[in-house]
């Protein structure tokens, strides 16, 4: 290529082109294209808790990290240690204290289960079953109806889901 | 505002320092500012709206993303056009192959086969989006525009619609102040050429 460097770069103008250069403008993104954008940036950490993490990421690193880990180590096997020696040496205190609490867990559940939920739900069968009586219907019937309505609702919901992939993929193709 | 700063005022150095520090609105800042200058010039270098705005989001991406290693002794404008550029660039590289089947592949022989293979011309007047486009670029500058080689068409955007200084331009295109120089010389002379037999 022919070296132009010194030739002064408005020696060529021409009046038109220099105008219709000038009335050039600028075009715009679609709306949205900032939060478009944001949402791919990953935000770096604010600069405190980046020198926290810098700083913990120096004490785990080189001789200082190694001393940490194996203290780290034994301490962690020391407690292992101790947890089990002491489990072992107060196991009888431990297991009964353990099955009362077993125990009692078990009893309390069973009582709500035969005091409170079994009750309520023989009431309930009870009264709507006078009430169905009251209006002519069998329970069993009713139970039939409710089945049939449930399944029609399934049905109903896995196309309505279906639906809107279907017409994704029409507009997709026509733009 | 940011902190009790005010972002509109303060210089692309600064909000690139709030950006490093974290701060979400100096990369909306960011931009706020860029949105329009990236996308002109990719809009004009690459002719599709949809594409354009696909590589400028790129664009930004990659800028925004690696915000860290910007180094604050070059200017923020000359980083992004300089990868705008090259997203571009790119583009029009990758392009470029498709450009050559029209008539089919080379190595069909029968009618089905060049059919098959043979790049469909676009309708650009089928859908809304086409028309906006041949509105917006279908001036006779933008068509001469259009007809320069990428590299001149870079240089007389990035001087004539960004007003960027020649050794920026230079920075942004790494390449030396006297090719720049040529380069707008030369566009200039085809531009002028372009547009003369329109003239009445």
């Amino acid at each position: 290529m022919r070296d132009e460097s010194e030739l002064p770069a408005n020696l060529d103008e021409d009046p038109e082109v220099e105008r219709a250069l000038t009335g050039l403008g600028r075009f715009s993104p679609r709306q949205g294209f900032e939060d478009r954008v944001v949402g791919f940036v990953r935000v770096p950490l604010p600069r405190w808790l980046r020198g926290l993490r810098d700083y913990v990421r120096s004490l785990t690193s080189g001789v200082t990290g190694w001393a940490l880990l194996a203290t780290f180590s034994v301490a962690t096997a020391a407690a292992w240690v101790t947890g089990a020696a002491a489990a072992v040496r107060y196991w009888d205190p431990i297991s009964v204290g353990a099955r009362i609490v077993a125990r009692s867990a078990v009893s309390g559940f069973r009582e709500a289960l035969s005091e409170y939920v079994f009750p309520a739900i023989r009431m309930g069968w009870g009264e709507a079953t006078m009430w169905l009586a009251g209006l002519g219907l069998e329970p069993g019937t009713v139970l039939i109806g409710y089945g049939v309505v449930v399944l029609i609702c399934l049905v109903a919901l896995r196309w309505l889901t279906a639906a809107p992939a279907r017409t994704r993929g029409v507009v997709d193709a026509t733009q | 505002m940011s902190g009790g700063w005010d972002l509109s005022v303060a210089s692309d150095q600064q909000i690139v320092a709030w950006a490093q520090e974290g701060e979400e609105s100096a990369f909306r800042e960011l931009v706020r500012r860029y949105q329009r200058p990236v996308f002109s010039l990719i809009y004009r270098m690459v002719r599709d709206r949809e594409i354009a705005e696909d590589l400028s989001q790129e664009t930004f991406i990659k800028v925004l993303n690696a915000i860290d290693r910007y180094r604050p002794e070059h200017k923020f404008s000359s980083w992004i056009f300089k990868i705008a550029n090259n997203a571009a660039i790119d583009h029009l590289r990758r392009r470029e192959p498709d450009t050559l089947s029209l008539e089919g592949a080379p190595d069909a022989v029968t009618i089905e086969r060049q059919e098959a293979t043979a790049l469909q011309a676009r309708d650009r007047t089928e859908s809304p989006l086409d028309e906006l486009e041949a509105r917006e670029l279908g001036s006779n500058i933008e068509a001469a525009i259009a007809r320069l080689r990428p590299e001149y068409r870079t240089c007389i955007l990035l001087r004539h619609v960004e007003g960027r200084a020649y050794d920026e331009i230079a920075a942004i295109l790494g390449l030396p102040l006297g090719t720049v120089k040529t380069y707008i010389h030369r566009a200039r002379a085809e531009l002028r050429e372009l547009l003369e037999p329109l003239r009445d």
